[in-house]
């Protein structure tokens, strides 16, 4: 992390050469802003992307796609973690937009670091409310823009000429009866009247210089977003190399800070090959002590790792811990996992529509041909047999299937399931806090829990072999994409590689 | 120490360029006015844009307080700026009595003051939006952007007062006193209440026993009384502005309740109603009096003693019964006698996220309780303050153009 300043330009400012603050190099949940939910408020589909925050205050923006009915109404209320409803403002309508018929924008200030849940609201005979969980985190402070620094610094060099010459002119000639002419002693006020304004500049540029840095600094350390401190290792054991996560945060011990179990799992840790982005591992460390968690490496070559951990705190506040380790002599090639649901692939990724999985079993990814950053996506596969007969998919971590999408520098990476990006977690932290067991239960279903449905159901569900993920590029490139499920008890991963414009 | 002006020419001689000015007296003295509404409107604008925060809590450039601000910033400057227009291109012999040259360019001391006044204000504002991107939409009253804001607001006010002093100076040489001597006043109770607004997170009622509170006081308001009860062209000046500023802060205590208003920002911890008022003025019309009181004594005497007395007397005086009166006044203030519409007190006046349990009471662990030695140090801020607000007294008494 660096932050650098410049002290001629900050001191500029008040003179009229301005601050120059580069943004700190530091990502978290990584490089997505959007949050997205597809799901059902009630008996209506919905999708949900909410745009966070990258200050604190800041303005969260909501769209909401209606896909099947017509509410009366839509609403969309901020819950703060620690007092939900009970200090949370009258909702915002969100306003239907020109020329659409069914999509729906609201923006919501959030006030105060910390997790916040969105309820949105659909009004109606049909509808129903669901909570999509948001961070209200700063993860950087904003350059200035090379146009407002010039802007700012003429305008301040011609208030801080100003100032000298209204004293100068003041000391000078204020006192001057009219048609009186200048005399010396009114020269002579006026080099005082020099000084004054001088003074009056000086004291300016120097106190406005420490107080803003003051200001940045307290901004640095108390209000920008600071990922958990955390220690990663790669042991030898006779069992094979043995991944460690240490968390080293103090603040772990703070009630808000502990973590909450997501689908099943405390962590959710991918290892993504730093040079090709070929291979790619799923894992689940499970606790070898109060902070920290380990997990055996599957059979992956030597090499230097890309590393994310995806958390949840009690709060609902979800962070992506990153980081990079070098495996190496990895003897592990033993199939007995540390988890039964640890992953891992190691393959080609694949430009075209369909992939091998193996045998006789193939993936199609049905994508829009032309993706885009900042409109929801549907990254929807269909599995299938050499016939093109679905083949049935097993629930996998309680769904059915996972989604990772990873811009192929590493600067934007997240997990989606087919509910979308939110952490189901976070979801069932505010449902509790709002509605008790009952709307845990509710948003099990809603988030597309397959354990919250009778077993049948569940499966029922998978025949089809279809299964989508609801997702926002935020920025365009080269993306990978990793579509992990569960067939015949074997956990498969299909990699694409496609171009977001 | 000679503080009159009775040998000045302007208006008593019939020739040119003093015809000139007379026939701009008229003309001066609407725009000075206009500029003071001007004035009195950002004074107005900023605190309602305090509780509008304070109140609702969302804030986009368009609101009704910001529109308030602006229209006086621009009002004024606009104003100020065609003074400068006027007496440099249009007609530079009627304004030469009565204006100052700066950089070639030529108008009142005031109009100048009032122009680098908006142009800080223009300058501030994209500044004011990159900090809210960069750091945060702003939940205080004091950043950067935001200084540079209200030195600009004061810039505006201050060059309005200045314009008035100026006009009084000359009709008070001329002896034929402006249409409205109260206009000084009136612009520097403005000027007054504008630079409270300022000490607003150290002046809560509930912060009055604090070491903190005597400190901003004691820096801010000796500047202000002393000055004006320096300037002896008028009687009872200090008094008459305190009156000025208590009247202005009145006026949004009793008006800003009577509209309803919610809170839109999660979480709240306390479920307003109604828009939030600022809290009772200081009642600095007490120690105002005795500062004049003091001038009176000493009006007529030269010697640099009397001056040293003026400021040791006004900055004591002042420090004293200030703090007496708002020790008791506070305790009043917060207690539940005071929660009514008049007084706004027992928490009215504040709905930041803090709880209500706490109006009643003094807030000690914010702040250290006031002190032996924290009055010392108030003392000496308070000379400090004194000694500024003498000299620049002198100056307004003085002025002419």
């Amino acid at each position: 992390m660096t932050f650098h300043t410049s002290f001629l330009l900050r001191v500029g400012f008040w003179i009229g050469l301005l601050s120059i603050c580069f943004p700190l190099s530091m990502e978290a949940h990584v490089g997505n802003p959007h949050v997205v939910f597809e799901g059902k408020a009630g008996a209506m589909p919905i999708r949900v992307v909410v745009r966070q925050p990258d200050v604190v205050p800041g303005l969260a923006e909501i769209s909401v796609q209606v896909l099947e009915g017509t509410p009366s109404r839509v609403t969309a209320l901020p819950l703060h973690w620690n007092v939900a409803r009970k200090g949370a403002p009258a909702a915002d309508v969100a306003r239907l937009l020109p020329g659409e018929t069914n999509l729906y924008q609201a923006q919501l200030w959030l006030m105060t670091s910390g997790a916040y849940g969105v309820e949105v609201s659909l009004e109606g005979e049909r509808g129903g409310s669901v909570i999509v969980p948001v961070n209200s985190v700063a993860y950087q402070r904003k350059a200035m823009p090379m146009v407002l620094k010039i802007i700012s610094a003429f305008l301040g060099f011609v208030l801080a000429v100003g100032v000298i010459a209204i004293s100068v002119a003041g000391s000078r000639d204020g006192h001057r009866p009219s048609g009186e002419e200048r005399v010396l002693s009114g020269q002579s006020r006026g080099v005082v009247g020099a000084v004054v304004g001088l003074g009056v500049v000086a004291v300016a540029v120097l106190g406005g210089y420490r107080w803003w840095d003051a200001e940045d600094e307290a901004h640095r350390t108390r209000v920008l977003f600071k990922p958990v401190e955390h220690r990663v290792a790669v042991h030898q054991t006779p069992e094979g190399s043995r991944i460690q996560l240490e968390f080293t945060d103090p603040r772990i011990r703070q009630s808000s800070f502990a973590f909450a179990e997501d689908h099943g799992k405390w962590l959710h840790l991918f290892l993504i090959g730093a040079s090709s982005n070929q291979i790619f591992a799923h894992l689940h460390p499970t606790r070898s002590g109060p902070q920290s968690f380990q997990s055996l490496v599957p059979a992956l070559p030597e090499g230097v790792y890309r590393l994310f951990v995806d958390l949840t705190h009690e709060s609902g506040l979800t962070e992506t811990l990153t980081n990079a380790v070098r495996i190496a002599n990895n003897v592990s090639s033993s199939p007995v996992d540390s988890d039964p649901d640890d992953s891992f692939s190691n393959v080609a990724l694949s430009s075209a529509d369909v992939v091998e999985l193996g045998p006789g079993i193939r993936m199609k990814l049905k994508a829009s041909t032309m993706l885009k950053t900042g409109r929801p996506e549907v990254l929807e596969v269909f599995v299938e047999d050499e016939q093109g007969r679905a083949v049935a998919l097993q629930p996998y971590l309680r769904m059915l299937g996972h989604a990772v999408v990873e811009r192929v520098d590493g600067s934007v990476f997240s997990h989606v399931h087919p509910a979308g990006t939110l952490s189901m977690a976070a979801a069932r932290g505010f449902a509790k806090r709002t509605g008790g067991d009952v709307a845990v239960k509710d948003v099990d279903a809603v988030c597309g829990d397959l354990s919250a449905m009778p077993e049948a159901q569940a499966l029922a569900l998978g025949l089809g072999g279809r299964v989508g993920f609801p997702f926002v590029f935020p920025v365009d490139g080269d993306y990978a994409i990793w579509i992990q499920v569960k067939v015949k008890s074997q956990i498969l991963t299909g990699a694409f590689r496609r171009t977001v414009h | 120490m000679n503080t009159t002006t009775s040998s000045l020419p302007i208006e008593s001689d019939a020739a040119s360029p003093l015809r000139g000015i007379r026939s701009l007296r008229g003309t001066l003295e609407r725009l000075t006015t206009l500029i003071i509404v001007g004035g009195a409107f950002i004074t107005f604008g900023i605190l309602w844009d305090i509780s509008w925060h304070a109140t609702i809590g969302r804030d986009t450039f368009w609101t009704p307080a910001h529109m308030m601000i602006y229209l006086g910033g621009s009002l004024s400057g606009c104003l100020a700026g065609w003074m400068a227009l006027s007496a440099t291109f249009l007609n530079p012999e009627g304004w030469r009595g009565v204006s100052v040259r700066l950089l070639g360019a030529r108008a009142p001391l005031g109009a100048w003051v009032t122009i680098w006044g908006a142009l800080a204000m223009l300058t501030s504002a994209p500044l004011d939006d990159w900090w809210h991107n960069a750091y945060g939409l702003d939940v205080k009253i004091l950043s950067p952007p935001h200084a540079l804001l209200a030195a600009g607001m004061y810039g505006v006010v201050t060059g309005g007062h200045l314009l008035a002093a100026a006009g009084r100076n000359r009709g008070v040489a001329a002896g034929s006193p402006m249409t409205s001597s109260w206009l000084p006043i009136i612009a520097n109770g403005i000027q007054l209440a504008l630079s409270s607004i300022l000490l607003t997170e150290f002046s809560f009622p509930n912060l009055q026993h604090s070491a903190t509170f005597a400190m901003a006081s004691a820096a801010l308001y000796p500047t202000f009384l002393v000055s004006a009860a320096r300037q002896s062209t008028t009687r009872w000046a200090a008094t008459k502005m305190s009156i000025v500023y208590m009247a202005v802060m009145c006026v949004m205590v009793w008006i800003l309740p009577l509209f309803t208003a919610e809170p839109k920002l999660a979480p709240i911890y306390n479920h307003l109603t109604h828009m939030a008022p600022p809290a009772f003025p200081h009642l600095l019309f007490i120690p105002a009096l005795a500062l004049d009181l003091i001038s009176r004594a000493i009006q007529k005497k030269a010697h640099w003693g009397w001056e040293l007395g003026r400021v040791v007397g006004s900055a004591t005086a002042f420090l004293v019964l200030f703090l007496f009166v708002q020790w008791h006044f506070s305790t009043f203030l917060i207690s539940p006698a005071a929660d009514n519409a008049f007084f706004a007190g027992h928490g009215r006046y504040f709905s930041y996220m803090g709880d209500l349990q706490y109006a009643g009471n003094f807030w000690t662990r914010r702040t250290a309780e006031l002190s032996v030695s924290a009055f010392g140090w108030a003392l000496l801020v308070a000379l400090a303050g004194a000694a500024v607000g003498s000299h620049g007294g002198r100056f307004l008494s003085r002025i002419l153009r």
